[in-house]
């Protein structure tokens, strides 16, 4: 939602081209989000004492919106959020030395939340649910999990091409779980290129 | 060999804590070991009992505040002893070691007995210099201090006391404390006991020791427990561990793929992923009561989360048994069945004589199932209210009879004076010892040995 | 220490802040998107136009005998059900009463707010009265196999306060602050009654909620922020340390 009174940070149009495009723009949009990048954890760091490697993976995203009359945009938002992957060696009680632990963590979330434009920019706050999967080998035996988190994400994106229904720029995202009780306990970063389509328009 | 593999798993623990950054806060401490580093041990540490009795304090604890004596370590070399304030208000405690040396500042050599250490209000989930700091008491009279450090008994008739100053955070106490004796400690009798609640400390009121750990043996027995609950659950290679929860929960654990259920990880995959919040690893049960059995005369209550670590368990308890003779493990050890699926894989095991030789057993629901299978203990959750008459009922058989968990002051007094139960298991060990000594009343029944 | 990062308060506070102060009067060159005009200078006559006059949050209530009711949600530490009832007293004031139920635990409360503009913002003082209740145990299981018999009960006291603003035609935003002071709390274990200590400050929260009309009703949604004693709202954790943990809280819901 364009506010034409946001005139600030608009590159190169004028007031009375703002003032066209609002009276021209639809009033309601269905809008088919793309983001793709990269990302890896944010917090709490991986001890690096006895890791050999680490690293970060790609980030994608997929979600709809409802752009309304109303200021705010309600959206549903799913990714997979990359965490890390690395090659630690570890010392474990009654082994000889230290064993080589290879692991990986990532999430697939979903998320509900209210969005909000200022002429190109783009900010989202939201809530919702990660499923988080972690996979680790010791001593070839290979084990995987996954658990349900309650966790949160916000969103910042400059949409600084902008044709008809097509939209695209860049966005940066920080995603967090919510630990049991208070606070969080770990959370993810991204950043990357974004796309919209508004798929449908009255 | 075998004593060997305890020191090992002490040693891996030890550097794997060295190696993660811890994420609990510690206890302040002395600079360069404050007057301690320049002490020497009492000669008789067990002597430091003596000490032991109910004192006012000018602040920080309160009036009638218990001071409580302990030794800690697996041999004579090693053993320490450890003098702990505990106090109702604020829920305080304080834990302090005791060293001697000689003063010559004042021109005539005296002969000091120091105990050093730290304060909290365990009132503030998170210590702050509000809320701990250092403390450094001198025992007086001096004749006391020159008797204990000669490793001799103090002259009869001698009230000690406890004069010197507590400081905020790692500031150096500057502010005045006297502690003085008022009488002696009431006795239990045998028939009542105080128990930790996973351990001296729970995890979340950072106290630098996890809960659930062998560590945590220690802590628990300065502050005066008498019994300690630890949780048990089983590894995806059979292996019992210490940890509370089903799923690696963030309140508990630390590491970025220490995430799910407990039970579909390898122990060596749980070591490899997945530190506690203070930094330690989950332990091995084994290594856990192999500790804690040898280095304090804790009674333990293992809270058996599944079924299917029963046997394991149990199997575990009798090669302990053998491996520690002197530890009186199946004595001491006592295998808590809180639900009906453990229970019943605990009596199907019992009729099938798959427990080991001497084990002990203790329910939290029913109070019918203590003399149906049968069990030493009932241990039911403080919430169904005190039930004094189930208590008293049990209690006449023989059995014992301890509410869990109780940590609010108002509510420890009401189920001591309604339930008189023979345990109180509890967060707050040094008010439960504090609100025994000030208002508990002997069951009429004695706690089975 | 552990990050406590509230991630939905600064998203909706970010874009609160930016509406607010992109939507200034000599800015008003243009419409937005449905061509009516935001009205700035007379807040107190497009609340009048809204249905039924006046909302449940927003600071300015429903005019004198008008009224509204409104059926939602919030979840904090648990999900629960929320009902409201508002209705103009005149003069700005207003008569407020409020439900919460998770069955477990039920609340019930009521009073007054009394609200005045200034300027573009409407800001407004509360305080309300609840008396609540729970029950665990023996009322929806065996107490020998869930560990409860027990139930509890007491009187809050939440004095507050509330600023709102006009975003849109549309659109509100009210910023609430609340107190919490307990001033009796009372439980029983099986046969035993028990009145803890409990801290008579027991925290507060603060909240940002959001009300649009949607064609005679509105929509409500927003986030809370709690910072409260360990017994509240869990009370059967019987607790009387004055240490407070801070978490989250949504709410959302129909007002008709």
């Amino acid at each position: 939602m364009l506010l034409a009174a946001a005139a600030a940070g608009s590159p190169g149009d004028t007031a009375v081209q703002e003032q066209e495009a609002a009276a021209k723009s639809p009033l309601h949009n269905w809008e088919l989000d793309l983001f793709a990048g990269y990302g890896q954890l944010a917090w709490p760091a991986l001890d690096s004492t006895n890791t050999r490697w680490s690293n970060g993976n790609v980030a994608f995203a997929v979600g709809v919106a409802y752009r309304s009359p109303h200021f705010t945009h309600p959206f549903v938002d799913i990714s997979y959020v990359p965490f890390i992957w690395s090659g630690q060696d570890v010392y474990v009680p009654n082994t000889n030395g230290s064993v080589y632990a290879k692991s990986s963590s990532h999430a697939l979330g979903i998320i509900f939340g209210p969005g909000f434009d200022i002429a190109w920019f783009r900010v989202r706050g939201g809530v919702g649910l990660y499923a988080v999967s972690t996979s680790t080998t010791v001593q070839d035996v290979n084990k995987s999990t996954t658990s349900a988190n309650i966790g949160y994400l916000v969103t910042a994106s400059a949409l600084v091409w902008q044709r008809d229904q097509f939209a695209a720029g860049i966005e940066g995202r920080f995603m967090t779980l919510q630990a049991p009780g208070n606070g969080t306990f770990q959370s993810s970063w991204a950043a990357g290129l974004t796309g919209r389509w508004d798929f449908a328009r009255h | 060999m075998n004593s060997n593999r305890t020191l090992t798993a002490a040693a891996f623990a030890a550097l794997a804590m060295s190696c993660v950054e811890r994420q609990g806060p510690q206890p302040p401490t002395f600079p360069s070991g404050g007057l301690l580093a320049r002490s020497t041990p009492l000669p008789q540490p067990q002597m430091l009992s003596v000490l032991e009795g109910i004192y006012d304090t000018t602040n920080r604890f309160g009036t009638f505040a218990v001071v409580h004596a302990s030794m800690q370590g697996s041999s004579a070399t090693t053993m320490k002893a450890a003098l702990a304030i505990l106090g109702r208000d604020h829920l305080a405690f304080a834990i302090l070691e005791p060293g001697c040396f000689t003063d010559s500042s004042s021109g005539t050599p005296t002969v000091q007995l120091v105990l050093e250490g730290y304060w909290r209000y365990l009132e503030n989930a998170e210590p702050d210099s509000s809320s701990t700091g250092l403390i450094r008491l001198f025992v007086q009279p001096s004749s006391v201090a020159t008797a204990l450090c000669a490793g001799q008994a103090p002259p009869p008739g001698t009230a000690a006391a406890l004069a010197g100053a507590t400081g905020q955070g790692n500031a150096e106490p500057t502010a005045p404390l006297q502690v003085t004796y008022v009488q002696q400690r009431k006795g239990r009798a045998g028939s009542f006991f105080v128990g930790a609640h996973h351990g001296g400390c729970v995890t979340s009121d950072d106290c630098g020791i996890s809960e659930n750990t062998p560590e945590t043996f220690v802590l628990a027995s300065r502050l005066g427990a008498n019994y300690l609950e630890v949780d048990v659950h089983l590894t995806a290679d059979g292996i019992p561990v210490c940890f509370h929860t089903t799923n690696l929960s963030a309140t508990l654990v630390q590491g970025p793929y220490c995430f799910g259920a407990i039970a579909g990880y390898t122990y060596a995959q749980l070591v490899a992923n997945c530190r506690l919040k203070n930094g330690e690893i989950i332990p091995r049960l084994e290594d856990a009561l192999a500790f804690g059995l040898t280095n304090t005369d804790l009674i333990v209550w293992l809270d058996m989360k599944t079924a299917d670590a029963v046997l394991p368990t149990t199997q575990l308890l009798g090669t302990l048994a053998t491996r520690l003779p002197a530890a009186n493990v199946m004595s001491r050890v006592v295998m808590g069945l809180p639900a009906s699926d453990v229970l019943n894989a605990y009596v199907s095991a019992q009729q099938s004589g798959q427990l080991a030789p001497g084990q002990r057993c203790l329910v939290e629901q029913r109070a019918e199932d203590v003399t149906a299978i049968p069990c030493i203990a009932w241990s039911p959750r403080y919430t169904r209210g005190p039930m004094a008459s189930d208590v008293l009922n049990l209690q006449s058989q023989g059995k014992f009879v301890g509410y869990w968990t109780l940590n609010d002051p108002g509510v420890v007094d009401a189920f001591l004076l309604d339930g008189k139960p023979n345990g109180v298991l509890t967060n707050y060990l040094g008010l439960v010892n504090q609100r025994w000594e000030a208002i508990g009343i002997l069951p009429a029944y004695g706690a089975p040995p | 220490m552990n990050g406590r990062v509230f991630i939905g308060a600064v998203s909706l506070v970010t874009g609160a802040l930016a509406t607010a102060s992109a939507e200034q009067p000599s800015e008003q060159v243009s419409t937005s998107r449905d061509e009516t005009p935001v009205v700035r200078a007379a807040p107190d006559a497009s609340l009048a136009a809204a249905p039924g006059g006046g909302f449940i949050f927003f600071p300015t209530g429903p005019q004198e005998g008008q009224q509204r009711w409104a059926v939602g949600g919030v979840w904090q530490v648990a999900p629960m059900f929320t009902a409201n009832f508002r209705r103009g007293l005149g003069s700005g004031f207003t008569l407020d009463a409020r439900a919460t139920s998770i069955f477990v635990y039920n609340q019930l409360g009521a009073g007054a707010t009394w609200a005045v503009p200034v300027g573009p913002f409407h800001l407004g003082l509360m305080a309300h009265v609840d008396a609540w209740f729970g029950v665990l145990g023996r009322a929806f299981s065996d107490s020998e196999t869930s560990g409860f018999d027990s139930s509890g009960w007491g009187i809050l006291t939440e004095p507050g306060a509330m600023a709102g603003l006009q975003l849109t035609n549309d659109s509100w935003i009210t910023l609430v602050a609340e107190l919490y002071l307990q001033p009796y709390q009372s439980q029983k274990l099986g046969s035993l009654v028990v009145t803890p200590g409990t801290p008579f400050y027991s925290g507060g929260r603060a909240s940002l909620v959001v009300e649009y009309s949607v064609g005679k009703g509105a929509i409500y949604y927003g986030l809370s922020v709690y910072n409260t004693t360990q017994n509240f709202p869990i009370w059967f954790n019987v607790n009387y340390s004055t240490a407070k943990f801070l978490y989250l809280g949504l709410l959302g819901g129909y007002e008709f």
